[in-house]
């Protein structure tokens, strides 16, 4: 029966050029924009390389600092002091803990290219060793520098695939030396790229977090600083107990402090929710935020839907007759449904694969553009350009929600046209052909 | 003619039923797409209070700790000597007609924001509401720096230059915005009036320049312009100056820079400090656009607002090409009795700016109720002591609905009708006796 529905649909669509295209033009526009929001979240909240163990990690980047006896005056840093690494290793339900630096941008190292001659600022991260623990980075040679490497600031540097291509023209180059403001830096392992759509861990060349002063130079009497803390718990289930054992540590903290109250604002964040923290001085309004998503997603997908109930329900008018014919001859209400909502998909669906195209074809054009075009505050990396690598797009959540969505509007937009067409006597159906 | 299209529309009603519906739902989520574009527009075109053109930025670099060239021999006073060289540098450059070194929170458009209460009498200091909340900028005025006349500054009293007496830095004089003037004491004309810090320190102010705008697509913002002496030194002293410099009249930007890089670039290294960059205000005023997220606003609220038209575009032409094929015969006969095809489309038009006035109507009572509620009609960023900032008229609340409402009124009506006018002309098209025959 079901095939008997698609065939007499494919019919249609041919027979009917200008609704079939209105028809999937429609569709496509709302799934290629839908498709895009999904790849941009997909790609900031889901487990994607080296973040594969985002939805066990907690995040903390944000620090406000007050006085105890007048909590008006305050600071706030988007970052904690080294330190509460050291605070928090030793927690129960606490698996791994890491720390870096996103100031790194800021400093501007320099170093010479061989191939050009000419002076080149690479995209520099600062990390401990925790880093390498919390992140799956893939090493294709080497290892990460340990922690009396960090503790001691030594020049060692693990370096991406592509800086040791650049570089050195290969990636064996474990022990090999580089030059960065004059210093030699010696090369002690090379991972696999990361992504600028993963501005967290996202580098051409890391260092010792203290290879650089400024880490050191933080005020010792409070919390604040500019480390951004990872830590994951030992299973997703964790996550909560973990992140009230974090809560405890800076109560009983702030209970010894007496001058300053060192304020987490909630933190630490479980990774998705971290994106939507921007101010350092006030938690974020998440509820808000996921307002605001859905408001976008109803309109993405209402707004071409009412257009597509007006073409369904202008073609029910013209089908009135055969409708009233199968009711005759004994088709119940729901059979005539199915063969409607059924017709209609194979529509939906070939705007569907439209949809995803155009989504892929937006997505690629636009690249780190694209990515970043929800981000309050975008971080630049200038120098790299990789931003989307094949599993942010090939993806079986992506697949599954393009069908999600195909059903979903189909359901919108052919269910209401179709019962209220189907509502009329039989013998008014018939006549409206006469 | 229009009592017979408003019949026309409803006896279709059913069929209308649909497009009136997306044009409803259209309707709303595009003036709220619209509105946050409208805000940030507004503050872009309100005048910035200073010039763009021939002014640049120069930062310089240092060489830090790890560095194989950094000199650990040398003083703070060695330090500041490098970057004043710097000042020097270019103050003799022939094309440069003004310098000033001012601290990295004091250019317009710039990653930084310092800023702080002020009470404009002793008394009020303990009621903490009474209080006018300024950014503040900083410059030192050693080399004869001046950032209003590198900036191109007004005075808000005369309109012409502002003068900065000799000892302006040494006296601690303040110069204030309009706004802050006003926001104290009400008017501009408050040169020798005292404004207090907190801890009750007197400052006096020495002139009142015109509105100014540190953010492009922020309002002006209460500002107070203080001059230091001397220079801070320090590990962070490349990152706390910056210079800015105008250049003359008629001097080619490009060329200068070039010539710049090339012949006195290289000079100004000097004690562990050395030339990094140079931006036009115009770079800086994009890279913090870029950076601070608000092209991304513009960007999506675009995106949506262009799907939305689209959306309506599409349904408006479907709406219509069915309805042009039903009326086929009505059309042939309409010609066959004179009327041209130029009225046949105005017919067609009137029926679809009919259709999207009527719906519109509907989405504006539920704007207005939107609208009423005040978070949804801030005119910017309703955080901290925006209170203070000067609003653009075009910002208050009725002209903002009805500017809002109007821009988003006529994007629907012109989509409306460039849907409308393609399946419409086609049908128009055909022969009176053909399109009869039909009948």
């Amino acid at each position: 029966m079901i095939k008997q529905y698609f065939k007499q649909a494919w019919t249609m669509m041919r027979q009917n050029k200008l609704f079939t295209s209105i028809y999937v033009a429609g569709t496509g526009l709302s799934i290629a924009f839908t498709m895009v929001l999904f790849i941009i979240y997909y790609v900031k909240f889901a487990p994607v390389y080296p973040e594969y163990n985002r939805d066990r990690t907690l995040v903390i980047n944000r620090m406000n600092v007050s006085q105890k006896d007048n909590p008006e005056n305050y600071s706030c840093n988007h970052g904690v002091a080294l330190k509460v690494v050291d605070m928090l290793k030793g927690l129960p339900h606490l698996d791994k803990i890491g720390s870096s630096s996103n100031i790194g941008g800021l400093l501007e190292y320099t170093m010479t290219l061989p191939e050009s001659n000419e002076l080149y600022t690479p995209a520099i991260n600062f990390t401990d060793r925790g880093f390498w623990d919390v992140f799956t980075f893939q090493f294709l040679s080497g290892k990460p520098y340990n922690e009396a490497d960090v503790e001691a600031g030594l020049p060692k540097a693990v370096i991406s695939e592509s800086m040791a291509k650049r570089f050195f023209a290969r990636t064996d180059v474990v022990g090999k030396y580089m030059n960065l403001d004059g210093k030699d830096i010696q090369v002690c392992g090379v991972v696999r790229d990361a992504s600028t759509a993963t501005p967290v861990t996202v580098g051409e060349i890391y260092l010792p977090i203290h290879f650089c002063e400024l880490f050191r130079m933080f005020p010792d009497n409070n919390l604040s600083g500019n480390i951004q803390l990872y830590l994951t718990a030992i299973t997703e289930d964790d996550v909560e107990i973990l992140r009230s054992e974090v809560q405890e540590v800076f109560k009983q903290y702030n209970l010894q402090d007496e001058v300053y109250e060192s304020k987490l604002m909630n933190q630490p964040d479980v990774w998705w929710k971290n994106y939507f923290r921007i101010e350092c001085n006030h938690e974020p309004d998440i509820a808000k935020a996921i307002r605001s998503i859905l408001y976008m997603l109803l309109a993405l997908l209402f707004i071409p839907a009412m257009n597509l109930c007006g073409m369904i329900s202008s073609r029910m008018d013209e089908r009135l007759s055969e409708m009233g014919v199968r009711k005759a001859y004994g088709a119940t209400n729901q059979s005539l449904i199915g063969q409607v909502l059924t017709e209609n998909l194979l529509l939906t669906f070939v705007g569907g694969l439209l949809g995803l195209i155009l989504a892929y074809a937006i997505t690629l054009a636009g690249g780190e553009t694209i990515l970043k075009l929800l981000d309050e505050d975008p971080v630049s990396f200038g120098n790299i350009s990789t931003a989307l690598n094949l599993e942010m797009l090939i993806n079986l959540p992506l697949f599954l929600s393009v069908f999600g969505v195909c059903v979903l509007l189909n359901l919108i937009s052919a269910l209401v046209p179709t019962l209220l067409a189907l509502r009329h006597p039989i013998i008014y159906s018939i006549q409206t052909k006469r | 003619m229009l009592k017979n299209i408003i019949k026309q529309v409803w006896n279709q009603r059913r069929m209308n039923g649909w497009i009136l519906l997306e044009l409803i739902i259209a309707g709303f989520f595009l003036w709220t797409v619209i509105d946050p574009v409208y805000i940030l527009m507004v503050n872009r075109f309100t005048p910035a209070g200073y010039e763009e053109e021939g002014r640049f930025v120069l930062s310089m670099g240092a060489y830090g700790n790890n560095h194989a060239k950094r000199d650990t021999t040398v003083t703070s006073e060695q330090e500041k000597e490098a970057f004043l060289h710097a000042l020097r540098q270019l103050r003799n450059c022939p094309e440069v007609e003004s310098v000033s070194m001012a601290s990295n929170s004091s250019f317009p458009n710039g990653g930084s924001w310092s800023g702080t209460q002020f009470f404009p009498d002793t008394a009020r200091i303990k009621e903490k509401d009474n209080f006018v909340h300024a950014q503040i900028y900083e410059y030192v005025s050693l080399e004869g720096g001046n950032i209003f006349q590198t900036y191109g500054m007004k005075d808000a009293l005369t309109g012409g230059d502002i003068v900065v007496p000799e000892d302006a830095g040494v006296r601690n004089l303040y110069f204030v915005s309009e706004s802050f003037a006003k926001n104290a004491f009400g008017t501009i004309d408050v040169v020798g009036k005292k404004i207090y810090t907190y801890k009750k320190k007197a400052y006096e102010i020495a002139g009142v320049f015109k509105d100014y705008k540190h953010r492009e697509y922020q309002p002006p913002y209460p500002l107070i312009v203080r001059i230091d002496n001397d220079l801070q030194t320090g590990v962070y002293m490349h990152y706390r100056y910056m210079i800015a410099f105008k250049l003359k009249e008629g001097v080619d930007s490009e060329a200068f820079i070039k010539r710049f890089e090339t012949e006195v670039a290289p000079h100004l290294t000097m004690n562990n400090y050395y030339y990094k960059s140079i931006q036009t205000f115009k770079e800086q005023r994009i890279r913090y656009a870029e950076a601070g997220g608000i092209y991304n606003v513009i960007r999506l609220k675009l995106a949506l607002a262009s799907f939305t038209l689209l959306c309506i575009f599409l349904g408006t032409v479907g709406t219509f090409w069915v309805r042009c094929n039903s009326r086929r015969q009505e059309m042939g006969l309409m010609q066959s009795f004179g009327a041209t095809r130029k009225s046949i489309i105005g017919r067609f038009f009137m029926e679809a700016a009919l259709l999207v006035s009527s719906a519109f109507i509907v989405s504006l009572i539920i704007l207005f109720h939107y609208a009423i509620m005040e978070e949804n009609m801030a005119p910017i960023e309703a955080a901290g002591y925006s209170k203070f900032a000067t609003i653009n008229w075009f910002l208050e609340k009725t002209p903002h609905f009805v500017m809002v409402s109007l821009i988003t009124y006529l994007a629907l009506l012109l989509i409306a009708l460039v849907g409308t006018l393609i399946p419409v002309r086609r049908a128009v098209k055909v022969l009176p006796a053909d399109a009869l025959r039909d009948e």
